[in-house]
This record gives C-alpha cells, structure tokens and sequence, in this order.
C-alpha cells in the first residue's frame, strides 16, 4: 500500500535506500517514475571559531557544524575550504568505514546521515543501508561500524537492514541478466566486489585500496595534497588519451595497478571457491562508483581483464547506468520489495 | 587460512544458534541449501566445524576461535578457555609452571593484552548546532526501476516457494 507525504505532487513510495561511503552518503527514495536522490560529502573541515566567521559561512550559505567553540565546515564545501589552506580535510569514514581514528566525528556523521535521509513516512520506515565486505588486504573486522550505523538509523526510528555492497549493484543493474554476475562498486574508501546468482551471493569482498589509494599514491610521488589530487581527477582526468602531465600520467598508471589489483583477488577468490554453481551464460560484470567515473575507464577495465585468464566465460563489462547512484539504488530496490511484503 | 565473506558468514549464523542445519543457515545466508551443505562439509573438513550426531554443525574450537579473533562472538570464559588464554599469557611473561624464574626482570616488559572487546557507544549529548538544512538533491526519471523490482520481486517469492 502507498503512503502519500501531504503536500507533494506524486506519491512518495515505502521503503529507503541509503549508501554511506568513505567520499559521499547517498539516500534514494522513489516517488512516482522518478528517484530523488539527496547526497552529502562526508567530509569536514575545521576552522577557528568567531562570530564574524559564523556569519560568514552562514551568508555565503556554506554548511557548517558549530561543536563548542569549533566550526567545521562541511560537504563539498570542505574541499574547498581544504584546497586554499592547503590542508586535508578530515573524514569520519576511513577505508570504508567508521574511522576509529575520528571518535569525536561520530555526533557528525550522525547529523549528516540525518540531514540525507531525513524522517521517516512512518515509524519503522525499512531502509536498507549499505556496508562493505569483508576486507582481503586489512585486518580490522566491520561489526563495529555496521552496528554503529544500526544505532544512528534505529535512532531515527528506521528499520535498518545491512546489504553487501556488491550485491546492491546487481540489484540495481542486473534485472535483465536475472541478478546473476558480478558488481563492483569502486568507492573512495574500497573496492566491494560480489558474484551473484539469481540474486544470492556466492561470494563478495572487499579490499582498500581505492580512490583514495590512488589520490594519496599520486600526491606523494608528484608533492600535492590528496584533495587537490582528487579535485583533478574528478574535475579533468581522461583514461582513453595519452596523459603526458605529471599527475595525469601518475593517477593513468595508478589506476592500470589498481584494476589489476582488483581482478587478481577476484581470481583468488574463485579459484577458491571450489563448487560454484553452474552458470551457462558468459557473466556480465557491472562498473560503479565515484572512482570509476573517470572517461575511459570502462574500457580499460575490460581490457585488462581479457589479458587475464578467468575461469569462468566472462560476457558484457559495462559502466552502471547511474554509476554514482548505484549503491544506492540497489539498496532501495532491496527496500521497496522488503516493504511490498508487509 | 584465509576465507571467504560467505564461509565467515557461515561460522557466525552458527556461532549465533550454536547448533544448527543446513536448511537454516542457507536461508539466513541466503545461500542456495547445496551450496551450504558444500561449504559446511568443506569447513568440517578444515577444522571449523564439527558434524553432529544429529546431522546438524557446530562451530569447532578453531571457528570458535577465528570469530573470536574477528569479534563476531565474545569468548565463552569456561575453564578450557581460561587455561588457553593463561597458558598464552605465560609465554608472553615466560612464567613457567606458574612461577616466575626470571624474578621481576621477568615482568619488566610489561603485559601486552590483545583484546577485540569493543565497549559499548555511548554517544555525549553533544549540543551542536549547524545550518545543513537542505541537502544536495535530485530527482532523476528511473523508467527501468519498476521493472527491475518487479523481476526482484518474481525471483524472490520463486526461491521461497522452493525452500
């Protein structure tokens, strides 16, 4: 049954997906033939305290958070502020989840979850959020943030259900081939990978070494920040030219070992994998994520993996519809047909 | 050895029930039930699991042990475990038989206690204030998303007739 939100053209459907990243939280909620889609940078940045700074940021409408007598700058705004102090800025979520190191941002990422996701329709909304696999080249267990993000949606009188990252691309993207394939999700933090039939994961992973790998790999070898780093790649980087500049040419070979990278623990993992299920068709793989945005990232991918031998018939490789909403997607897709069932 | 995100998954469905089928931890897994009877025999016969009389798993001293280690479950502080984690504790002072030999230079170093214990969060009502009203938003036309939860959905309600 749908519920109506009084005021709104359209119907404003059941059920939310949320995908909470080391770069971005994303929420999705489906509202007639549309999705609206609501993000923030998960990033924040700290600057002195007075009042004439107060009103600055609050004339020139930049988000911020005032904590005591700290103000932190928050979103993308963040970067900027980062940028012309030459400074990093600080991130509540490291290699994919809740830093351990930034205790003091957990209030922060509580009210930034909150400013995405908003209230719930009803009291025990289903929102389906996501959390990484666990990770092949780190070893720190991912309970802990998967129970701490629980508490902040529980909180928010939510009911909240984990769902693999991985497996919420092939929700989103993989309808047509029957959720069988696999899903990457390149994000800032890590690389989620999950092999999917009929829409039950074999297996899934993760690893860290990701966006933010390759914006701090390339910082250091050509002496910039990693914002700025990032700020390039986002803005101008095109994986299909020659790349002749220095950080061009840098972040173009640091992207060559990390799609390496990803495809030799995607191997590991099936040679693993000792009784997979007969699979007759050759198996898509689906490309999602900020990281993977770059122009021509698609088919470097899937030249890479042709050079190597998989022991499975891999088909069609091809870039998510909406590579940055993917997640997100697949995790309201996961929420919608929850909701239907109650 | 190293595992996979479905055989950990495994061990923590049945560190969880303690004892169980395979019939319950394909479906809390949701994992077809071959696969899991393949894995559970696979886990079995690296020392992970134990097979019942019963037909049904346990979690094995080392599953036991690798979710410990990974903080899935808290230990069981029974009289076995207590005199595993002395004996360790022992190697690490180089006590021997419960005597220290060495006298204090023996303690010198100090104890280095490795614990995966994490407290429970409590969160300081922290007043803050913050101007994050509206957030950045869009709203996209999604022709294929009702298609595509009406596959998922077909898919879904086909594998619980089947179970």
């Amino acid at each position: 049954m749908k519920k109506k939100k009084k005021g709104l053209r359209g119907v404003i459907e059941k059920g939310k997906g949320i995908d909470i990243g080391t770069s971005f939280i994303h929420c999705a909620e489906k509202k007639g033939d549309s999705i609206i889609f609501k993000s923030e940078r998960d990033a924040f940045f700290e600057i002195g305290y007075s009042d004439f700074t107060k009103r600055m940021l609050t004339s020139s409408k930049v988000k911020y958070i005032q904590k005591e007598d700290k103000l932190y700058v928050v979103g993308n705004e963040a970067i900027e502020f980062a940028n012309i102090f030459h400074k990093e800025t600080r991130r509540p979520l490291s290699r994919g989840i809740i830093s351990p190191q930034e205790k003091e941002a957990l209030p922060m990422v509580e009210l930034l979850i909150k400013s995405v996701i908003g209230k719930p329709k009803y009291e025990g909304e289903i929102a389906y959020y996501s959390v990484p696999g666990l990770p092949l080249d780190a070893d720190f267990n991912i309970v802990y943030h998967e129970k701490i993000l629980q508490g902040f949606l529980t909180r928010l009188e939510y009911t909240p259900k984990p769902i693999n990252e991985g497996l919420a691309v092939v929700f989103s993207e993989l309808a047509e081939e029957e959720f069988t394939g696999i899903g990457l999700s390149f994000g800032g933090g890590m690389i989620n990978m999950c092999l999917s039939f009929m829409s039950v994961p074999i297996f899934s992973f993760s690893v860290t070494k990701a966006g933010d790998w390759i914006d701090q790999q390339v910082a250091m070898a050509v002496d910039e920040t990693a914002s700025q780093i990032c700020a390039i790649k986002e803005a101008s980087l095109d994986l299909t030219k020659d790349n002749p500049d220095k950080i061009g040419g840098a972040l173009s070979i640091y992207y060559n070992h990390l799609i390496e990278y990803v495809l030799e623990n995607i191997k590991r993992e099936f040679e693993k994998t000792r009784h997979m299920p007969h699979i007759d068709k050759p198996i898509s793989v689906i490309l999602s994520g900020g990281t993977a945005l770059p122009k021509g990232f698609a088919p470097r991918f899937k030249k890479i993996l042709q050079e190597s031998k998989f022991p499975l018939k891999m088909g069609e490789v091809r870039m998510a519809a909406q590579p940055v909403y993917s997640v997100v997607k697949g995790a309201l897709v996961a929420a919608q047909a929850d909701e239907s069932r109650k | 050895m190293l595992l996979t995100g479905t055989e950990v998954e495994i061990l923590t469905i049945i560190g969880k029930l303690e004892e169980t089928t395979t019939t319950a931890i394909s479906r809390r897994a949701m994992i077809t039930p071959g696969y899991a009877d393949y894995l559970c025999k696979y886990l079995t016969k690296k020392g992970y699991l134990e097979l019942t009389k019963r037909r049904s798993y346990r979690l094995a001293p080392e599953g036991a042990r690798t979710l410990i280690k990974m903080g899935r479950i808290s230990p069981i502080w029974d009289k076995e475990f207590v005199k595993e984690m002395a004996q360790e504790i022992a190697k690490e002072m180089r006590i021997e038989g419960g005597f220290v030999r060495e006298g204090r230079r023996g303690l010198e170093k100090g104890i280095e206690i490795k614990t995966e214990f994490i407290p429970p969060l409590e969160l300081e009502e922290v007043k803050m204030e913050s101007n994050i009203g509206r957030v950045n938003t869009k709203k996209e036309k999604s022709p294929d998303f009702e298609k595509t939860l009406k596959l998922f959905k077909k898919i879904k309600s086909s594998k619980r007739k089947e179970e």
